[in-house]
């Protein structure tokens, strides 16, 4: 230390110039090192007392015992916590069930959707009009015989309500005279 | 009452009038109206959507049974016109949707026991159409 305190700081002067552009060798850099290191640096050179020893520095500090102790329960304390678990097959098929349920309740909704947005017509009319192959080209034709159909229904309809009223009539008749 | 099973059956014959020619045979009867006084009111096959009838000239009396059986295998499609009525004529079937009926069909068997006829008709048929033809007194062709 003596003999540092004695150099000529001039050649530290010049030792840092050097350093900083990339000048100096090993060897001067562990005399800039050993300068440094020493308690009474002079007050134009303390600025680059930190930049010298920083590594000193870095070797010197070390994590305590305290350290070690802390991360060794904390490493205890979590082993206490996990524990091993059988898994079942219900609980490894869970997403899928889960999955399932979900396109489900997809579905159903859209199904509801659909019916309930549907036209009435649409709804009552569910025969596939686009299979029927029509019998006549001639719509004079089809008209014939559609009229024959109209008849017949609307004969039987009016026999019907005529029956019904001769049949009512008499049950009427056949009261009337029992009291 | 969907498939006509003529091919099978030489002796039955299915005619079919589609919703396309029912749409030209409401034009035509509109567009000939005032020519043509006498016949069926239009307002009827404007109610009409399809038709097909189903004719048999002969085993009249088992198609009849077959298709009635068929009625009742579907009635929760298909109800009779008048639940009440007293009346044994021809089997008149409704299916309805609200206050309209959707599809009417009638079953005729002929007096001969041999002939055989289901009248199908789609459409939306209200209770003026079914008054209209229970009055009857249609104007022939």
């Amino acid at each position: 230390m003596q003999k540092y305190r004695d150099m000529d700081y001039k050649y530290i002067e010049q030792l840092v110039e050097r350093y900083w552009q990339c000048q100096t060798s090993v060897e001067e850099e562990a005399i800039l090192k050993a300068f440094f290191s020493q308690p009474h640096v002079p007050v134009h050179l303390q600025t680059y007392k930190a930049w010298f020893n920083g590594e000193k520095m870095l070797q010197d500090s070390q994590l305590g015992r305290e350290f070690d102790t802390r991360v060794l329960m904390r490493i205890e304390n979590e082993d206490m916590v996990v524990k091993a678990r059988r898994a079942t097959w219900t609980k490894r098929l869970m997403p899928l069930y889960k999955a399932a349920a979900a396109l489900a309740i997809i579905f159903t909704l859209g199904n509801a959707a659909q019916t309930s947005f549907r036209h009435p017509e649409e709804a009552a009319s569910d025969y596939n009009y686009e299979s029927y192959k029509d019998s006549f080209d001639d719509p004079a034709m089809a008209y014939d015989q559609v009229s024959d159909a109209l008849q017949m229904v609307s004969q039987s309809l009016s026999e019907t309500a005529q029956q019904d009223s001769l049949l009512q009539s008499s049950a009427a008749s056949d009261e009337l005279k029992k009291q | 009452m969907e498939q006509c099973t003529a091919e099978e059956e030489k002796d039955i014959q299915c005619q079919t009038i589609s919703p396309k020619m029912m749409e030209k045979l409401v034009e035509v009867i509109v567009s000939e109206k005032d020519e043509k006084d006498e016949e069926i009111p239009a307002y009827l096959f404007s109610k009409l959507k399809s038709a097909r009838i189903v004719t048999s000239t002969g085993h009249g009396k088992r198609y009849f049974r077959k298709a009635e059986e068929l009625m009742e295998k579907n009635k929760n499609r298909f109800t009779p016109w008048r639940e009440d009525t007293l009346a044994k004529s021809d089997p008149i079937f409704v299916r309805r949707h609200g206050d309209v009926i959707c599809e009417l069909v009638m079953l005729n068997l002929a007096a001969d026991k041999k002939g055989f006829t289901i009248i199908n008709f789609t459409g939306d048929m209200d209770e003026q159409f079914m008054e209209t033809l229970s009055r009857g007194k249609l104007p022939d062709n």
